[in-house]
């Protein structure tokens, strides 16, 4: 069944609820939307943080939280979110449209195509790819990729990134099944190969 | 306005952030669990605000 097409900005999921929990909520949203997602967690659910955020999540807050901390969170996001959108910062590096080849990026619009076919990605997912293809043929550690993606209070680690690249890469095999153009470089980060 | 699904089955979480984000200016739809919030996102009309408690 197709989304609604005023989804909310944004939702705070938890993750251990009845029927549908978090995380297979969150799975069917990525199916069909970029919507940004914070994760309360739990105590005991560390597991499911990194999980979480592998799996598509922007950022989590761990239960008991304050209010105040959740509302900080909420609006760093939707920041994030508005500077990906926002027709009212002009044409800086993080709104101006790239072209890479068959890449196009439209930050204003968070739209992505390749070789001319609409590729749907999250939030985190924009912000990766967009830091990579701003510079072709310059190497990306992890850290900066992570400084790209994330507030300063979020710890990801390593994988986390591996796993956005991993899917950010899974989707774009969607609209080409030879797509290569983020190339991992073992042991130091990701680069961006303008064909 | 931007509006936020908040999604918990602890009715104590839903009520006090629900109420905490309206005084911060945001506009709250409160699910008990996820299968509600995923079948009010697919809904085809748009009038699905006060949907969950």
């Amino acid at each position: 069944m197709p989304f609604n097409k005023k989804l909310p900005d944004m939702a705070v999921l938890d993750i251990k609820m009845p029927r549908m929990d978090g995380m297979d909520l969150l799975q069917r949203l990525r199916q069909k939307t970029a919507m940004p997602v914070i994760f309360l967690t739990s105590k005991d659910d560390e597991i499911d943080e990194v999980l979480g955020l592998r799996m598509g999540a922007d950022d989590y807050v761990k239960k008991p939280f304050s209010q105040r901390l959740l509302v900080e969170r909420i609006r760093a996001l939707l920041r994030r979110q508005d500077a990906i959108a926002s027709d009212e910062v002009g044409q800086t590096e993080e709104t101006k449209i790239i072209t890479r080849g068959h890449l196009n990026m439209d930050p204003l619009r968070h739209s992505v195509s390749w070789k001319g076919r609409d590729v749907s990605l999250t939030v985190t997912e924009f912000l990766l790819l967009q830091s990579l293809a701003q510079r072709p043929g310059f190497v990306k550690s992890r850290d900066q990729l992570m400084d790209v993606a994330y507030d300063d209070q979020v710890y990801v680690d390593d994988r986390t990134i591996d796993s956005h690249i991993k899917r950010l890469r899974k989707k774009m095999r969607t609209v080409d099944d030879d797509f290569s153009a983020i190339e991992t470089l073992y042991g130091i980060g990701y680069r961006y190969n303008e064909e | 306005m931007s509006r936020i699904a908040l999604v918990d089955d602890d009715r104590n979480i839903l009520t006090s952030v629900s109420m905490t984000l309206e005084a911060e200016g945001f506009d709250v739809e409160t699910y008990n669990d996820g299968q509600s919030a995923l079948d009010a996102f697919q809904q085809e009309t748009t009038g699905y605000g006060s949907a969950g408690h």
